[in-house]
């Protein structure tokens, strides 16, 4: 059995890559922690910021350091699961790749021979929300998919 | 230190003591405490079903066995609209010959998925009811610590169905951690 769990840097994501190390142990699966970084994200971060702030001159510093940090979120986030999940004995691989998140994810789990797909349940919205990712993902592919709460 | 406090702390490292707090508080739409980043423990599972369900998928009830002391309850649900309709537009026999003609369905499946569970060890629990497809499962949902949900749940269309609105509106509604299958 082979676990995609996609990471987008939320809590609901990480909540999610434990319950995944949960269905790992049992199944004796294989774990790949998967995160997508889309450059329109730090960009439309950068527009709103500007347009609230009227500060707009520096919206290219802005840009590139809120893509910076995404960068580095991420890249912790992952490492620690990494991590914890080999602690815990999980034969883990993690991937970072940038571009359309939803394009990306179809595309790596079309390659991957996945089993089950793990994900946050509200992505990066408050808990009122719904993860927009979901129903596409959903309508595209044959695998089941795990949202956490 | 406990992994769960080390997230929190690791995110949220640049805020202390009651600024974290009130950060926290103020932002709770968004935040998980150390209690809610931790997985639930998963010892009642409800698996809705209906006549748009055309197979077993034995993927699920392995997948299912991982939780060991977890009961997995089938709700079969025919939809009480339609019956009503077809009740008021026909007659009452037209109405039962639905009712029974959905319920005899509704056995098979809940006999197959029984097999399916029982042959891996898993205890599961059966209902079978005339309701609304989406509020009945939404009411019950609450009593259990997971729902695993069908994709094409409710759908008219089962035959050329990826996914149902009714399966889309349910997971992103529950409050439970959902499988979609």
């Amino acid at each position: 059995m082979k676990i995609l769990v996609l990471l987008d840097g939320s809590m609901w994501s990480h909540k999610g890559a434990l319950y995944a190390l949960r269905i790992a142990q049992e199944k004796k699966a294989e774990v790949v922690l998967f995160s997508v970084l889309d450059k329109r994200d730090s960009k439309s971060m950068a527009f709103n910021f500007c347009t609230q702030s009227n500060m707009c001159s520096r919206i290219e510093n802005y840009e590139s350091q809120i893509w910076r940090d995404l960068r580095k979120n991420i890249n912790d986030e992952m490492a620690q699961l990494l991590l914890f999940f080999n602690r815990k004995g999980i034969q883990t691989e993690s991937k970072i790749v940038e571009g359309a998140v939803a394009k990306e994810i179809l595309k790596e789990v079309e390659d991957g021979g996945y089993s089950l797909i793990v994900m946050g349940g509200y992505g990066r919205n408050p808990r009122s929300g719904g993860s927009s990712l979901f129903p596409k993902l959903l309508g595209e592919l044959e695998v089941p998919i795990f949202m956490a709460r | 230190m406990p992994y769960y406090e080390g997230v929190i702390k690791r995110k949220f490292k640049d805020l202390v003591g009651s600024k974290y707090e009130a950060i926290q508080k103020e932002y709770s739409e968004y935040i998980l405490s150390e209690e809610e980043l931790r997985p639930h423990e998963i010892k009642s599972i409800l698996l809705p079903l209906d006549f748009s369900v055309t197979e077993i998928s034995e993927s699920i009830c392995e997948l299912l066995s991982v939780y060991e002391n977890a009961t997995v309850t089938m709700l079969y649900i025919t939809d009480a609209q339609i019956h009503e309709i077809i009740m008021d537009s026909l007659d009452k026999d037209a109405g039962d010959e639905f009712l029974r003609k959905k319920e005899e369905y509704g056995t098979h499946l809940l006999d197959d998925y029984e097999n399916c569970f029982e042959s891996r060890g898993i205890p599961c629990k059966r209902r079978m009811l005339l309701g609304n497809k989406r509020q009945d499962v939404l009411k019950l949902a609450t009593d259990f610590d997971m729902i695993v949900l069908p994709k094409c749940y409710a759908s008219n269309h089962p035959d050329s169905c990826d996914v149902s609105g009714d399966a889309i509106l349910l997971a992103q509604s529950l409050a439970q951690p959902a499988i979609i299958f």
